[in-house]
């Protein structure tokens, strides 16, 4: 027709992989919008809180906003072993006085304590007595308060902690900070808990996962084995403890590992032991607390895997002249190395963050830790260092996780 | 191709297998395979081959009888000690090792050295013409290189007995029959025994020196191919090897080498006796569709009826009728295409004529 150009022949035809490119785009969009309020959750419930905690490891507010004058003029100070001008004097004077009326000086008060423990109290004395000085100058009366205004060691503590920004929340939560001379020290051995605490936490991490995946590859393999009807009656004695809540499986060990609990009547009634066994508030409690609540995982990602493999490939190894126990260990187990690293991978990392149960059947010695972070936000109201061991934690975790996805892949990941 | 003074190498003898104590997967088996030969166990599902071959490969125990390997009792040995190599339906290449590994599995587990491991793998490799894909993983292949892969894993180890379930199952049409002729190729050029086990008839016929064909548990015949299709012992084989027009009757008369059949309606058949056939039994007609003359004039056919067609169907070569013969359904004629010949026609009555030799009368089944 003459109503067509050429042109517009053209462009229907030269590129017929633009109506697939268009295809494609109208699918990612639709498949986008379907997952929107679930992206909207995760970033409002998941992503964000996180994000906030990270943001808090590193962020160090208090004491700015409670003497923004005293922060501005301690920068420029170059630091030890002189003391500041006596204008910093003066300014700190005045913004304590401003802080307390603002109402911002407990909370920098607290924050300075997490350096020096007493700086709490030395801020809130400082200021009980600023009003009823003697006249002379701030660079003389300070000190005649409390003789730590005289040291410059004392400066030095508030710069580091009249920042914004620090790295003193993730340094501590490595037992290390920062010395007078600016270089990165270990804390004092008293004071280093977080390093014992991280390395607890991993070797806790390990027990508990070689102990279910002992314990768990051979149900598995039962299971996977067994005529359906059977296997799926034991497969509910698995299930059914994995549906129950962990609060509740925790409190029943908690009852049954008392000094006077089942476990030990029944010890003492068979004449095993005289005296009760410390079966709760050390590392065996835990250890017994932690595989049974983690157990299902190492069963199921196994199970999940065994039951894809036929029996023939052992009876093949077999009739070519191995031992059934070398085609079990040559044949069998390779091809379950998929669950074995799913299980691990899986126990290990739930291990890592667990809280409960160490809390409820450890004792003194075995807190984990996310222990000390809920310690720290609940106790010490310290949240820039719980934010600083998460994000250790966090990272330690990543690179489990990169190791499993290294030697397993992330996507043979399944539960049953 | 089987040689005649060949001495047994397996021997089953009296093998029953039940699990219940009632009913037998297998009942009284006896039988031997000869060196070097090539055995096919045939028959439908649940008739007892699988079993067999699971007995002789050692993953199942007879309930009673005894297997012997030469002179030797082979029930107790274990299956990893019997030296027999054995390819399953879906191959069973193990999954995490490379093709190489697979075939090298059965010597490493007899601590054949590596060097020596190394030449036995390239020279199976290069049997099975896949020397290139040698650091492959089984999923990596086709069906049919995972097959051939399978069977050099099976003989690299030079077992004198090869087991074989199946094997071909899984695989197409075309590339069944070319696998056939490799497993054929192998089984000559290696001199080694090969037990078959299959449900195809034409794969039996084809491969086999004998073929063991199993009904309820027992071996109806065992027999070289082309016994068994021409020369059938009982009704079950004749039907279940190629196409029968198993009409049957009562044996009006019986010689040594002849007798008479008489069908229902009083037409009555002579044809070759066969084994167990006496007067007053009742037998069954073992007849091939092809050996049938149609419409032809046939002076020396011993035996001439009547017949209406049903159903005519091209078959390219040949003609396939149905019809309808001594008020029985169903009598298959195939009837070579020529030229010249005249077109059969729905619902005309035509004269269809054998002879005495072309057929054969035989028990019927369960005797």
């Amino acid at each position: 027709m003459n109503g067509i150009s050429p042109q517009q022949v053209q462009i229907r035809t030269t590129d017929p992989r633009a109506g697939y490119r268009a295809a494609r785009r109208r699918e990612a969009l639709r498949a986008f919008i379907l997952a929107v309020p679930l992206l909207v959750f995760l970033l409002a419930t998941f992503i964000y809180p996180i994000g906030k905690l990270f943001l808090m490891s590193v962020q160090s507010g208090e004491v700015v906003n409670a003497i923004p004058g005293t922060a501005t003029l301690l920068a420029d100070w170059p630091g030890p072993p002189d003391l500041p001008s006596p204008q910093v004097f003066d300014r700190l004077a005045a913004d304590l006085q401003k802080a307390q009326q603002d109402g911002t000086l407990a909370a920098a008060a607290r924050r300075l304590n997490n350096y020096e423990p007493g700086f709490r109290t030395l801020m809130l004395k400082t200021v009980r007595q600023l009003p009823s000085t003697s006249g002379l100058p701030y660079s003389e009366e300070l000190p005649r308060i409390d003789k730590r205004w005289g040291d410059a060691e004392t400066w030095r503590l508030l710069k580091r902690a009249a920042t914004r920004y620090t790295p003193d929340f993730l340094l501590t939560a490595m037992d290390r900070e920062v010395a007078p001379d600016q270089s990165i020290v270990p804390v004092e051995k008293t004071q280093a808990v977080y390093v014992d605490a991280f390395l607890r936490t991993f070797s806790i991490s390990g027990a508990v996962t070689l102990i279910c995946l002992i314990l768990g590859y051979p149900v598995a393999f039962l299971l996977a084995t067994l005529p359906a009807r059977k296997s799926n009656l034991l497969l509910i004695f698995v299930i059914v403890p994995f549906w129950t809540s962990l609060l509740v499986r925790t409190t029943a060990w908690y009852v049954l590992l008392q000094p006077n609990g089942v476990v030990n009547s029944l010890l003492i009634a068979s004449g095993l032991t005289t005296e009760p066994a410390a079966l709760m508030f050390n590392r065996l409690g835990v250890l017994i607390g932690m595989t049974h609540v983690l157990l299902p995982f190492m069963i199921l990602a196994n199970y999940a895997v065994m039951r894809g493999i036929p029996p023939v490939y052992q009876r093949a190894a077999v009739s070519l002249g191995a031992h059934p126990a070398v085609a079990f260990l040559r044949v069998y187990v390779p091809q379950t190395m998929p669950g074995i690293g799913t299980g691990m991978f899986l126990v290990f990392v739930l291990s890592l963050g667990y809280y409960i149960t160490p809390a409820l059947l450890g004792g003194a010695g075995d807190e984990m830790i996310s222990q000390l972070v809920a310690l720290q936000m609940e106790r010490q109201l310290n949240w820039g260092l719980a934010g600083a061991l998460s994000v250790y934690l966090v990272i330690f975790t990543l690179a489990v996780y990169a190791v499993f996805n290294r030697l397993v892949g992330i996507d043979r990941l399944r539960l049953g | 191709m089987l040689a005649s003074v060949s001495k047994p190498f397996v021997t089953f003898s009296s093998i029953d297998k039940t699990y219940d104590g009632e009913t037998f997967v297998t009942r009284n088996l006896n039988f031997a395979i000869e060196e070097g030969e090539f055995l096919s166990l045939l028959g439908p599902s649940g008739s007892g081959k699988t079993t067999t071959l699971m007995m002789l490969a050692g993953f199942e125990a007879p309930s009673s009888g005894s297997i012997l390997l030469g002179e030797s009792r082979l029930n107790e040995a274990p299956p990893h000690r019997r030296n027999i190599g054995m390819v399953f339906q879906n191959y069973a290449l193990f999954p995490n090792m490379t093709v190489a590994q697979n075939i090298a599995f059965p010597l490493s587990v007899r601590h054949v050295p590596k060097a020596e491991q190394k030449g036995l793998v390239e020279r199976a490799l290069a049997m099975i013409e896949l020397s290139h894909l040698a650091d492959r993983r089984p999923a990596q292949l086709s069906g049919g290189q995972q097959q051939r892969v399978a069977l050099a894993r099976a003989l690299v180890f030079e077992p004198k007995l090869v087991l074989m379930d199946e094997p071909l199952g899984a695989l197409d049409k075309n590339l069944r029959e070319t696998m056939q002729y490799e497993i054929k190729r192998l089984h000559e050029k290696l001199g080694v025994t090969m037990v078959y086990v299959t449900h195809d008839q034409s794969e039996a016929l084809t491969m086999s020196d004998r073929v063991a064909v199993f009904h309820h548990g027992r071996i109806q015949q065992i027999a070289p191919p082309r016994d068994l299709y021409e020369d059938p012992e009982n009704a079950f084989v004749a039907n279940f090897i190629g196409e029968n027009n198993g009409l049957a009757g009562q044996v009006a008369a019986c010689d040594r080498a002849y007798a008479t059949l008489a069908l229902t309606s009083g037409i009555s058949i002579r044809g070759r006796a066969g084994a167990g056939i006496a007067t007053g039994k009742s037998a069954v007609l073992a007849l091939r569709p092809e050996n049938i003359a149609f419409d032809a004039d046939a002076p020396d056919h011993a035996n001439r009826l009547a017949g209406t067609i049903d159903e005519v169907i091209y078959c390219g070569d040949h003609w396939r009728l149905h019809l309808t013969v001594a008020g029985h359904n169903g009598f298959i004629i195939k009837v070579p295409n020529r030229t010249a010949m005249v077109l059969p026609e729905l619902g005309r009555t035509a004269t269809i004529s054998w002879g005495q030799d072309d057929c054969k009368i035989v028990v019927a089944d369960g005797s």
